[in-house]
């Protein structure tokens, strides 16, 4: 019987079915009340009449209002937001073949290897000039130690900390590390460039006590900074500050990588944020000219770690300086452990 | 950790076709003060109606009270439980304060209404906010501050944890400004969130932290409020600054002219002794410092009160400014007010003139005269357009093209920079100094200096207290520290402003 009833209900999720028990219920209740009208019932005709009438509301509620709301899916779709969801959140669906489809898109979205893909993607546009980053951290080791041995202190110390950076970036296979981390390799990166531009550079992290054991995915701040540096502050006349800032709400983890440089002009604002939404168009070579490549690719990441509804947004004036908010969830070690734990039992 | 009252999550919204907003993403903390300054009105109203109602979503998420409110995804909306105030009162006419903050809000489920307890329970909420009210005041007798106050009070009690306030600082004076701002920061304190949305950078440093930079249905950027400089403004109103600077250049002194009003010893409520000579040409500001003084000569000037004492003059007769051709009065919102809808745009248009030209409406010859010599500057096409189709900014110039046509000696015009934004401003501007040059006097009266000051021959500041103070153009510099542009003044005087005598040599009071 169970078995019976749950078949029932897995059917009621298509539309397809709903239609056909509606309109078939309808079309019933339409000849029993015309054949109880002939028979001259007129009670019963009445009575059939009216259940036709709520046959008619229900078809509203239930085929109807899910109808607009897989059309409203569809448009976005078109529009180019990726707004696949898993089955379980999917709702009613048209069909069981559009099901199916559904189930195959979001897997390809959403697959380890996607996000693998990502983050090498993360990982190559961090290293993007090097052909072999191993070879090159190993020579850059040789380096330091030679520099040391020779008294240039100030060679040894950018060399520790070129090193340094390309360890955290091409070691942990992880997906998520912890703020803590990515502050640290900020740091790393910003003491590299400060050789480059000394006092014109500075950054100032601002982050509340305790923050720092949330988990972001690696490889998120650092490109971001990189951006704030090259295309903000390094165009602008006279010292540049960049200023990130780690904030927790009831709803989630802010932190703002802000900077006050050149800024950008509405229009070039307008499509940065739109490329984000959509998250298709990472891959058009001229987003590398633009600079937008590694803010859609750490914004996919995130997409894909924690859902569409965190994610980055870009604030930006010409000659206001910009400011890129990272929106995640607030999750460390123990609350997804304890997630993992939950969700195995 | 915070508390986020407010979020929008990069929310687009369609209407009929269009993007009112997009990508738009701001959020608002629990006891914050954020400013909202937008560089033009677009998306504005949409803004503020899916704040209050939530609207069906192209995209995007909402939420308030760190519940998800409205979504794309989601058909299932009930209103948010946010107050907005502007302009226009919510409060409702004929009905004490009291009623209007305990009785008539939702939820209120008692059948009998006890006066005493209410009155017991609204004291220490008036006590609170200090602002001279009584429970049993009538809504309609309440000034707009006092109306301002009483709808901040009326969303506290409904528990209304956001508040909107939309432009106030365009009709409180300047006195009630800081009164106004205390009371916000006392609920800001008690956890009370505000968005104070104002086109004047000046009024948003002096109340919030934050200021979220809205332009064209997108925030732009957020700015911490400690930041922002004389730069800053520079930079945020660019085109207008660059104007402004040139319109002072070419601004040239008037008020020699000839005498075209005068306003002689008026005596009506409040208002004493009112004394002024208002020439050909001149651009003058009157800033009444309280909302009863602005109400009380708006009234005169309109004709709904008679003056006590003392009249408005022209050469020598006194003259009913309602009824006379040689002024022109304009009220707030002069493309809303001043227009017929159901008559054409040319029968707009040449209505004001028929006592120049008699029998103007069988004239085919003038309406085609007037139509080529317009058509350059407003486009040929916006002739055959009805006033329901109309842009504002075509309305506005339908106006101003009316008042040039009719040519009066002096207009009236009442705020007419209130709640625009920037590229209204400028063409508001632009249009008024057109009047200029003809020769056509303007009095604008307002409490708000922003913008008015800027073409401002003179400048007279009257009070219920002390009476009217008059200051020429060298002399705005050390007005006020809420007045925007100040500083283009500043440069140019460091004398400390003084009490003045009149242009006819009188001290006034």
């Amino acid at each position: 019987m169970d078995k019976v009833f749950i078949g029932v209900r897995d059917k009621m999720r298509f539309l397809s079915a709903r239609v056909l028990v509606c309109v078939g219920s309808l079309f019933l209740l339409f000849i029993l009340s015309l054949a109880a009208h002939i028979a001259s019932y007129p009670v019963l005709s009445t009575s059939l009449l009216i259940l036709s009438v709520i046959d008619l509301i229900v078809f509203i509620i239930w085929v109807v209002s899910p109808f607009l709301r897989n059309e409203n899916k569809i448009r976005r779709i078109i529009a180019g937001y990726m707004v696949f969801e898993p089955h379980d959140r999917r709702g009613v669906v048209l069909t069981p073949a559009t099901e199916e489809m559904s189930d195959t898109v979001y897997g390809i979205l959403n697959s380890d290897q996607t996000v693998s893909l990502n983050k090498r993607q993360a990982q190559y546009l961090a290293l993007q000039n090097q052909i072999n980053p191993h070879f090159l951290y190993n020579t850059l080791d040789g380096i330091r130690s030679e520099a040391l041995i020779a008294g240039l202190d100030n060679i040894a110390d950018m060399t520790e900390a070129l090193a340094t950076f390309f360890r955290y970036t091409i070691s942990n296979v992880e997906n998520l590390v912890t703020i803590d981390d990515e502050l640290d390799n900020c740091r790393t990166y910003f003491s590299i460039q400060q050789y480059r531009f000394g006092e014109r550079l500075g950054l100032s992290i601002e982050a509340e006590e305790g923050l720092g054991r949330y988990l972001i995915p690696k490889l998120t701040l650092q490109p971001i900074l990189e951006n704030s540096i090259i295309h903000g502050t390094e165009m602008k006349t006279g010292k540049g500050l960049t200023v990130i800032s780690i904030r927790r709400t009831d709803l989630r983890i802010i932190i703002n990588i802000k900077d006050d440089g050149v800024g950008m002009d509405e229009e070039t604002l307008e499509k940065l944020n739109r490329k984000l939404d959509t998250g298709v168009e990472n891959l058009k070579p001229s987003d590398r000219e633009t600079g937008g490549i590694a803010l859609v690719n750490v914004n996919n990441r995130i997409h894909l770690l924690f859902g569409r509804e965190y994610g980055l947004h870009v604030f930006s004036m010409k000659d206001l300086g910009t400011t890129v908010e990272i929106s995640i969830p607030a999750v460390t070690e123990e609350t997804r452990n304890k997630k993992e734990t939950a969700d195995g039992a | 950790m915070e508390r986020e009252v407010l979020r929008f999550s990069r929310v687009t919204y369609e209407q009929k076709g269009g993007v009112y907003l997009r990508d738009f993403d701001m959020s608002i903390l629990r006891g914050e003060i954020m400013g909202l300054l937008p560089l033009n009105a677009y998306g504005l109203p949409s803004f503020l109606s899916l704040l209050k109602y939530n609207h069906p979503l192209y995209f995007g998420r909402v939420y308030y009270m760190g519940k998800l409110v409205n979504s794309w995804q989601d058909m299932k909306r009930v209103p948010n439980r946010v107050t907005v105030i502007g302009s226009e009162s919510s409060l409702v006419a004929g009905q004490s304060v009291l009623t209007n903050i305990f009785v008539l809000r939702a939820g209120f489920g008692q059948y009998l209404i006890r006066k005493k307890m209410l009155e017991s329970q609204l004291k220490p909420f008036l006590e609170d906010i200090d602002a001279g009210i009584r429970p049993d005041m009538r809504a309609e007798a309440l000034s707009a501050f006092e109306r301002v106050a009483v709808e901040i009070l009326r969303a506290v009690v409904a528990g209304h944890r956001l508040i909107v306030l939309k432009e106030v600082g365009a009709f409180i004076g300047e006195d009630e400004k800081s009164r106004l701002y205390r009371i916000i920061r006392h609920y800001r304190d008690q956890g009370f969130s505000f968005l104070f949305i104002s086109g004047q950078l000046d009024e948003i440093k002096a109340i919030c932290e934050r200021v979220s930079i809205m332009s064209n249905g997108k925030i732009l950027n957020i700015l911490d409020t400690k930041m922002i400089n004389d730069k800053t403004g520079e930079l945020l109103f660019y085109g207008y600054t660059d104007h402004i600077a040139g319109r002072l250049k070419e601004h040239k002194k008037t008020g020699a002219g000839r005498s075209v009003l005068e306003l002689r010893d008026l005596n009506s409520g409040i208002l004493r002794d009112i004394s002024l000579t208002i020439r050909e040409g001149e651009y003058l500001v009157i800033r009444p410092l309280e909302n009863r003084v602005f109400e009380g000569l708006v009234s005169l000037v309109f004709g709904e009160t008679k003056a006590e004492k003392g009249g408005f003059f022209m050469e020598g007769h006194e003259v009913f400014l309602p009824k006379t051709h040689r002024v022109v009065l304009l009220k707030e919102k002069a493309e809303d007010t001043m227009l017929f809808p159901d008559m054409s745009y040319m029968d707009n248009l040449l209505f004001t003139i028929d006592h120049k030209i008699p029998s103007v409406w069988l004239r085919k010859g003038v309406s085609k005269s007037v139509r080529q010599e317009l058509s350059g500057k407003v486009g040929a096409d916006v002739f055959s357009k009805s006033i329901r189709n109309m842009t504002r900014k075509e309305k506005i110039e339908l106006v101003y093209a009316r008042i040039m046509l009719q040519k009066p000696d002096a207009l009236f015009c009442v705020m007419p920079f209130k709640e625009e934004d920037i590229s209204m401003r400028l063409l508001i501007w632009e249009l008024q100094e057109l009047l200029l040059k003809r020769n056509i006097a303007i009095v604008t009266i307002t409490m708000n200096l922003s913008d008015s000051i800027l073409l401002a021959d003179r400048l007279v500041q009257i009070s219920a207290d002390s009476g009217m103070e008059e200051y020429i153009r060298e002399e705005y510099g050390p007005l006020s520290e809420n007045v925007s542009w100040r500083d283009i003044f500043r440069k140019k005087d460091k004398r400390p402003a003084e009490k003045k005598g009149d242009n006819n040599g009188k001290i006034l009071h």
